[in-house]
């Protein structure tokens, strides 16, 4: 009884609140990511692309990615400038860059730093967020290190598109 | 103040971050112990540890961009135990280094500095067998390929074994893993230190002639030269320059992803440890100092260790662990010592998800311990304490009234992980209970007095069983 009363305060906790668009929107994506200590482009998998997805979804947002990048897209490193070449007025792309720290009392820390932009018509928000992952084995790293951070990301990308919703009703 | 920092570390980006861990906890033990359920982390790090905290700052001295750019990193780690009267006094730095990437190559990385490495770890144990370079302060040159990285180092290893009496300690090692496919990966690293004899150093390896080793553990070497020499005490044998060296060798395996199977590391080193520094002895004519290279150079050891974490299904995790280790000293057949005995343990975890962040945690594991060299437990408070074979000897090497520990230990409790599901996620919040059943007497930290003297104020106490309640966290940050 107790252990079921703490579960559900700390759902409560946690529970990262998805507002709905009053009606569905059409959304484009560009997800990149590389090393940035090996300047190498990383290959995501397709799962990643699914949990981005399926986050919109429970905003009634259809998300479309764009795959391979818009032409220019990896000539440019600001945010802003690479959105400027979606054609879609509406838009999301997050940037990772994986970075591996150092081994700490027997993991493996990595850091993900992250870029998320959401840009629809007059709306623009830019975040920014240094996210630390620990991994137990050697092996695990650039994509293990960006699906560890995903759950940060994603929660980063629900209050993005919160206040992009509170701001169109107001 | 950690915490404070940990959330500075996110808040930057660059070109600060913070990193580093803690574990902290209270265990108020009613049964006169230390607040660790056991002697140490043979019987699984849970309950067994002590508050430690490490605190590494990474500063990006040339920050990463586009194109492949050289960059560079500072990395400064200071840790060491939390609480108590010793915390502070005992922290210290452990690791300064500068990393560079992208300098001569891509995938190329040098570092200058604590060199440390280490394939991966026994969690259950926190124990790495895999690790090299822990001692030695140098440069090293990492190459990464598309499914393999190659570490090449050399350094001095006498900062750190050496420490107030430095001595060069030239050391060189190399690493190397391979995962030839997704599901498996091998591994082979090494170290070698040799601590060369240089004329005039005091600091230098040195052996004293004429004198045996029960003397050096009795500390009676000159006392009993002094016997055998009688008018002639000033002629106490001068050191004689030798030198000295050391080093391991480590085979790592590891498979999974597939089936139950998250994870399975194997490994296996095998060491040979480096002789140690003088010891003294105070004599009419001063402090003398005991030199004894040529009594410490045989000191080797064989580690085999294995780890695997399994998903059982969405509901269950478990970890099971297992260890052999065999330690010998070719130089001391006489006395019990962590040079000259045997151990073997296994450790197995259950953690149980009751929901995404309130956990069950269960854990169990049963240890051998056996002194190769004679006696080293007591069974009972009443028990022969120094002996040799089985008769009462104050002058004795042995200690204890058997050879043979055997310690089994339960665990059990509730877990709170913000982070969620994962037997390794963190940080975590644990409510714990343990039980440890020992052969040997008080087999844990105490301030018990273990004297039979009858003028012993204190008494002594005969238990087996140690119970402990803990509430602890562990953090990565």
């Amino acid at each position: 009884m107790v252990l079921v009363w703490l579960q559900l305060i700390a759902c409560m906790a946690h529970s990262t609140t998805h507002l709905k668009r009053s009606q569905a929107v059409e959304f484009s994506i560009v997800l990149t990511a590389e090393n940035s200590q090996k300047g190498e482009t990383l290959t995501l998998p397709s799962e990643l692309k699914n949990e981005i997805s399926n986050r919109l979804k429970s905003h009634l947002i259809n998300g479309t990615h764009l795959s391979p990048p818009p032409k220019g897209f990896s000539e440019f490193q600001n945010a802003e400038k690479r959105a400027q070449l979606i054609s879609n007025p509406n838009r999301l792309t997050i940037d990772f860059k994986t970075e591996y720290y150092s081994q700490i009392a027997g993991r493996f820390r990595w850091v993900v730093h992250t870029t998320i932009l959401l840009q629809e018509k007059d709306q623009l928000t830019v975040e920014r967020l240094s996210i630390p992952v620990f991994h137990k084995f050697g092996h695990q790293q650039d994509v293990a290190s960006i699906k560890s951070a995903m759950p940060k990301v994603l929660n980063e990308v629900s209050d993005m598109v919160n206040e992009h919703i509170k701001g169109s009703q107001k | 103040m950690i915490f404070a920092l940990a959330s500075l570390g996110l808040a930057f980006a660059n070109p600060v971050q913070i990193g580093g861990y803690v574990r902290m906890m209270t265990r108020p033990d009613l049964q006169g112990g230390s607040g660790k359920l056991g002697h140490w982390n043979l019987y699984g790090r849970l309950l067994n540890e002590s508050p430690y905290g490490a605190l590494d700052l990474h500063y990006d001295l040339v920050e990463k961009s586009a194109n492949k750019n050289p960059w560079a990193v500072l990395h400064f780690r200071a840790e060491g135990p939390l609480f108590g009267p010793e915390s502070v006094s005992n922290w210290n730095i452990s690791q300064v280094h500068v990393t560079s990437g992208n300098l001569t190559g891509s995938g190329h990385t040098w570092k200058i500095g604590s060199l440390e490495e280490y394939f991966g770890d026994l969690s259950l144990y926190d124990m790495r067998p895999g690790q090299i370079f822990n001692d030695t302060v140098g440069a090293s040159l990492r190459i990464d390929y598309p499914n393999a990285a190659l570490i090449l180092g050399a350094g001095d290893a006498g900062l750190n074994i050496r420490r107030g009496s430095y001595n060069a300690i030239p050391s060189a090692g190399f690493s190397f893993r391979l995962r030839p496919i997704k599901s498996i990966e091998v591994g082979i690293a090494g170290q070698y230190r040799y601590e060369p004899g240089v004329r005039g150093n005091q600091n230098a390896p040195y052996m004293i002639p004429e004198i045996n080793y029960s003397d050096i553990i009795r500390g009676e070497v000159y006392e009993n030269w002094r016997k055998e020499n009688i008018g002639s005490a000033l002629e106490f044998p001068d050191p004689i320059l030798t030198d000295a060296q050391s080093g391991e060798l480590i085979g790592y395996f590891g498979f999974g992803g597939f089936g139950p199977v998250v994870w399975n590391n194997t490994y296996v080193n095998f060491s040979l440890a480096h002789p140690l520094g003088p010891l003294t002895e105070n004599t009419e004519m001063g402090e003398l100092t005991i030199h004894r290279t040529n009594f410490t150079d045989e000191r080797y050891r064989l580690f085999v260790g294995n780890e695997a974490q399994l998903r059982l299904n969405s509901w269950n995790d478990a970890t099971w662990a297992a260890l052999y280790s065999k330690s010998w000293d070719q130089d001391n057949v006489i006395s019990p010592s962590d040079d000259v005995r045997t151990m073997a343990s296994s450790v197995l975890r259950i953690q149980s998800y009751v929901g995404q962040h309130i956990h069950l945690i269960a854990e169990t594991s049963i240890a051998y311990e056996k002194s190769d060299n004679g006696n080293r437990f007591r069974e009972h408070y009443d028990s022969i304490f120094q002996n040799t074979a089985g008769i009462p000897d104050d002058r004795g090497f042995e200690s204890g009234d058997t050879d043979t520990r055997i310690t089994w230990q339960g665990k059990g409790g509730v877990v709170l992980n913000p982070s969620g599901k994962g037997i390794f996620s963190r940080p975590s919040i644990r409510f714990l209970y343990g039980v440890q059943h020992s052969n040997e007497n008080n087999a844990f930290g105490n301030a018990f007095v273990e004297s039979i003297n009858q003028y012993n104020a204190f008494g002594n106490v005969e238990q087996h069983w140690h119970h402990i309640l803990s509430m602890e966290t562990e953090a990565w940050f």
